[in-house]
């Protein structure tokens, strides 16, 4: 009986205490003041990204655009090659025009994700397309889009970036003195003298702070995100938006849970700001830095340098190989078109092509060693994430809008595949000297992209939510704590 | 009476743990940062040198061939690094300096190494500057925020000027105080790298852009030093002081410089890579047809003479440059344009003017890169021309199957670039070197007036 008694009268205590802390903060303008930035700030970051991400898709489209373009006017000249005169270097029965880097040319193509507006991630340093002819495989897959450096440098002023380093800016501003400031108007004696035990007033109090200032971020960018982009998969995309309003809010929380234990210290309110900008600083600026910079010093990236050193000498070594075929042959420089089923290859255009294959095949193994090594990079860091709440949360938003570094490296592969499948179908033909029909044409391997498997992704994701939870829930366990043995302590 | 109250100043936020945490901390980042970015800079400077001799020798040794099929396998080329990238290394992870001089075309910088980072590269980079820029201020804010305030709270600032204590000489005595915990980040960071450039045996230049590098972070960490104590002499109490400077010290470090890079992305936007490959190809289209009708009354390039055919490459490839030489000077304009409105944007944040700064003075900004650039095409356009100039001369009726030997390719000489003189440097960098020095005095001003003003009670 008497604990239900205490239990209802806790209940009233919070309901009055949140009342009067909304009309209070409400008075003195700090939490509309607050909301209203914050709103800005998100609307600005979307804005931001939907531009970003509506450039990228329509770029997307003038490629896909080009390309068909290029494709129907080569299967045009196809239909009447055997009428006209040709010339030998734009011949399009050549097998080679299948390859070659005007008419032959075709891309690679990664769509965005439909929560790719939300957090621009790395989508400015990966390219989401490859310019696939026959050129050598190191030759693409390592292309990047022109982009100013500075803006590289900078990154993105996206909602994510909102969410990582502006929101908890706020929530400390509104919460770094929650008891401090009590106390130093000589107010927290009053409260302390309520029934209510002091953990149910400071969760009423951050109860109002934190509705405040996590509805925002957990509603605006979901609902953009599912009404300005057009999904097929519309359960999909809203179980992924919500997982990224959840990140959001469960780093918010954390946040608070912060600034709760810092205030439950019972210090004053100056010390309170200095050491919770001092957490942020650690948090957001220090800790991803220094994480980053111990996967440079534990696991290197492969050197870049050694790499085009290796491809300098397999070049060379490739055109001594076939150096009997690096000539040209006049005679036949002017001839027309296909003879029964069989077109002249020239002998340079023969090199060139088996020399970008060489080239290909040999720096294989070395790419391989490479993607290995990146593996172990994003472990290194995937294991020692717990270390910032900031990079885990954002690894996260990346991961589930796309535009991480997972979901790239599985469209290079895509992409490696499509290259070597074109390969198989054309090398020989160009071997052969067979003539191409349009049926070859239509017949060509085409890119298809396809998702990654989506599960294992989501229980990654899953899990970094659940130790950050965890790290929550054991930062407001200590304030608990710490409120519930220090009441006289904190009421001086 | 400015070392009186500078030395009970510097006593008390020493004895307080605030400077020893807050200071420690930003030291031992700084000089971690200083010792790995030292290591990464003597190996990766090793590997270039190293990787570009033994691409030269494989140019030379690479036997009989015909020159043009010798200008397809071109050479590599690296940037070679400035000692004080170690410092600050700008734009360097978001460029590559990779440049690969082959036959038709001019190749961009290859390899961006922010393009093999983990999704953490996002955060920033942590190097000696990123610690000064970011960090730096924030422990001038720190140990600064209550001068003023603190002492009117105590009641000691009323003793002082019963005292007849002139508010200037506080103001200066508090200043040298925080200078001096400043000067603990900056002295360390200056021992170093000067042993950096010593070590470098490149003196001279690199000594005069470490000036200018010391010069403008003073400058800069002047400003905040005076917009603290500014601040902590109008402020009510030290906790609105606290508060007022650490929300200027976010939106100078964190807010602005972002949201500037982007609006002025907005305002000039950066062609995607597919319409500027259209439009060099295009004008590379346009530009041969001329030159093949201009000079030898033909529409396709297989209708030139045979003996004709060394040449016919040599006119081709001229009238290339000037197709290159427009769309990549426009490219670099539009980087150059939306560097400037960044700095437009950026002079509500000191900052963004450092960054100008300090990578310019490092040899780490898009200045150099395209001076790199530059240099690297130049030397394409060079092996070209030997080639075709030999095979002009040599080829006659053989056309392309007449082949040269390693005596040609022992005429072209290696790649030697240097980076270019700190003068250079600071012609291109100076209006963010007045920005600077007109917000120290700005900042300086505004402590002047807030002292003048000061309230004892």
């Amino acid at each position: 009986m008497a604990e239900t008694v205490r239990a209802v009268s806790a209940s009233c205590a919070f309901w009055t205490v949140a009342r009067h802390e909304l009309l209070l903060l409400w008075r003195d303008r700090s939490l509309p003041i607050a909301v209203a930035l914050l709103l800005a700030l998100i609307c600005g970051g979307l804005y931001n990204g939907l531009l970003r991400v509506d450039e990228r898709d329509e770029l997307l489209v003038a490629l896909l655009r080009e390309q068909d373009s290029r494709v129907d006017n080569l299967a045009a000249q196809l239909r009447t090659a055997e009428a006209d005169k040709l010339d030998v270097y734009a011949n399009p029965t050549n097998p080679s025009s299948l390859l070659a880097s005007g008419a032959g040319l075709r891309y690679a193509i990664m769509p965005s994700a439909p929560l790719a507006p939300l957090t621009l991630g790395q989508s400015d340093l990966l390219p989401s397309y490859f310019r696939i002819s026959g050129r050598s495989e190191v030759n693409f897959v390592y292309d990047s889009d022109i982009e100013n450096p500075w803006h590289l440098s900078a990154g993105h002023f996206d909602a994510a970036y909102v969410a990582v380093y502006l929101l908890p800016l706020l929530i400390l501003a509104l919460s770094y003195n929650l008891l401090s400031a009590e106390r130093e108007r000589g107010t927290l004696r009053m409260l302390l003298a309520q029934p209510a035990p002091l953990a149910v007033v400071v969760l009423a109090k951050v109860a109002v702070r934190g509705l405040a200032l996590l509805t925002p971020v957990a509603v605006l960018p979901l609902a953009v995100a599912l009404l300005a982009r057009s999904a097929s998969d519309f359960w999909n995309v809203a179980a992924s938006g919500l997982l990224w309003s959840t990140s959001a809010c469960v780093y918010g929380l954390f946040w608070i849970a912060v600034a709760v234990m810092v205030n439950a210290l019972g210090k004053s309110s100056a010390f309170n700001a200095i050491v919770l900008a001092g957490v942020w600083v650690a948090v957001v600026l220090v800790a991803p830095v220094t994480l980053s910079l111990a996967v440079e010093v534990i696991h290197p990236a492969p050197s870049r340098i050694e790499m085009v050193q290796k491809l300098h000498k397999l070049h060379e070594a490739a055109m001594r190989h076939y150096a009997d075929l690096d000539r040209t042959d006049y005679e036949t420089l002017r001839d027309p078109g296909p003879r029964n089923g069989k077109v002249y290859i020239q002998p340079t255009t023969l090199r060139y092509f088996h020399i970008q294959r060489e080239v290909s095949e040999m720096m294989r193994p070395w790419m391989d060693d490479f993607e290995a090594t990146l593996d172990r990079r994003q472990q290194f860091v995937e294991t020692y994430r717990f270390l910032s709440p900031a990079a885990t949360t954002f690894e996260a938003m990346s991961d589930l809008a796309g535009t991480n570094l997972g979901r790239h490296r599985h469209f290079q592969r895509l992409a490696s595949d499509y290259y070597r499948q074109r390969l198989s179908y054309v090398f020989p033909m160009i071997l052969s000297g067979t003539a191409v029909s349009e049926a070859d044409l239509r017949d060509m391997p085409r890119f298809v992209w396809t998702e990654e498997r989506s599960g294992h992704g989501i229980w990654r994701r899953a899990t970094s939510l659940a130790e950050l939870l965890l790290l929550t829930v054991a930062l407001c366990v200590f304030s608990v704590w710490r409120l519930s043995n220090s009441t006289r302590s904190l009421g001086r | 009476m400015i070392a009186v109250v500078a030395k009970r100043d510097f006593i008390g936020f020493v004895r307080d743990g605030r400077f020893s945490w807050v200071g420690g901390l930003a030291l031992v980042l700084l000089l971690s940062s200083i010792a790995v970015g030292w290591r990464h800079h003597s190996e990766l400077a090793q590997e270039r040198r190293a990787a570009q001799l033994e691409g030269y020798e494989t140019w030379v040794a690479q036997g009989r061939k015909n020159p043009h099929s010798a200008a397809h396998l071109g050479m590599f080329v690296f940037k070679p690094e400035t000692t004080l990238a170690l410092f600050d290394p700008g734009l360097e992870p978001y460029v590559g300096a990779t440049v690969w001089l082959e036959a038709h075309e001019q190749s961009d910088l290859k390899f961006r190494p922010a393009r093999d980072a983990t999704g953490l590269r996002r955060f920033g980079d942590l190097s000696a500057a990123f610690v000064l820029q970011m960090i730096g201020p924030l422990v001038v804010l720190l140990i600064g925020f209550d001068a003023f305030a603190g002492e009117r709270e105590q009641g000691t600032l009323r003793q002082l000027s019963s005292l007849g204590v002139p508010p200037h000489r506080l103001l200066w005595g508090k200043a040298t105080a925080v200078a001096a915990g400043v000067a603990t980040l900056l002295v360390p960071t200056v021992v170093l790298l000067l042993a950096a450039v010593f070590a470098s045996g490149d003196l001279g230049d690199s000594l005069a852009r470490l000036a200018w590098l010391l010069l403008g972070y003073c400058l800069y960490l002047g400003t905040f030093l005076f917009s603290t104590l500014a601040v902590s002499a109008a402020a009510p109490n030290s906790r609105v002081a606290l508060i007022v400077l650490l929300a200027a010290w976010i939106v100078a470090t964190v807010v602005i410089p972002r949201a500037a890079s982007e609006l002025s992305r907005i305002q000039y936007p950066t062609p995607t890579a597919f319409a500027f490959d259209s439009a060099v190809a295009d004008g590379l289209e346009h530009a041969r047809r001329q030159a093949l009708e201009e000079n030898f009354h033909v529409k396709r390039s297989q209708d030139v003479p045979i003996e004709e055919t060394g040449r016919a490459l040599q006119i081709d490839d001229h009238a290339a440059y000037l197709v290159f030489d427009k769309h990549y000077g426009a490219l670099w304009d539009v980087f150059a344009r939306q560097q400037r409105a960044q700095e437009t944007i950026g002079l509500l944040s000191p900052l963004v003017a450092l960054r100008g700064l300090s990578t310019g003075m490092a040899g780490t900004d898009l200045a150099h890169q395209r001076d790199f650039a530059a240099a690297a095409e130049r030397h394409r356009r060079l092996i070209q021309d030997m080639m075709s100039d030999d095979r002009i001369v040599h080829a006659g009726a053989e056309g392309y199957n007449y082949q040269a030997d390693a005596e040609l390719w022992r005429k072209v000489p290696p790649f030697d670039y240097a980076s270019p003189p700190s003068g250079w440097a600071l012609a291109r960098c100076w209006p963010n070197l007045v920005v600077l020095a007109a917000g120290f005095v700005l900042s300086l001003l505004s402590a002047v007036a807030s002292v003048r003003r000061l309230r004892p009670l």
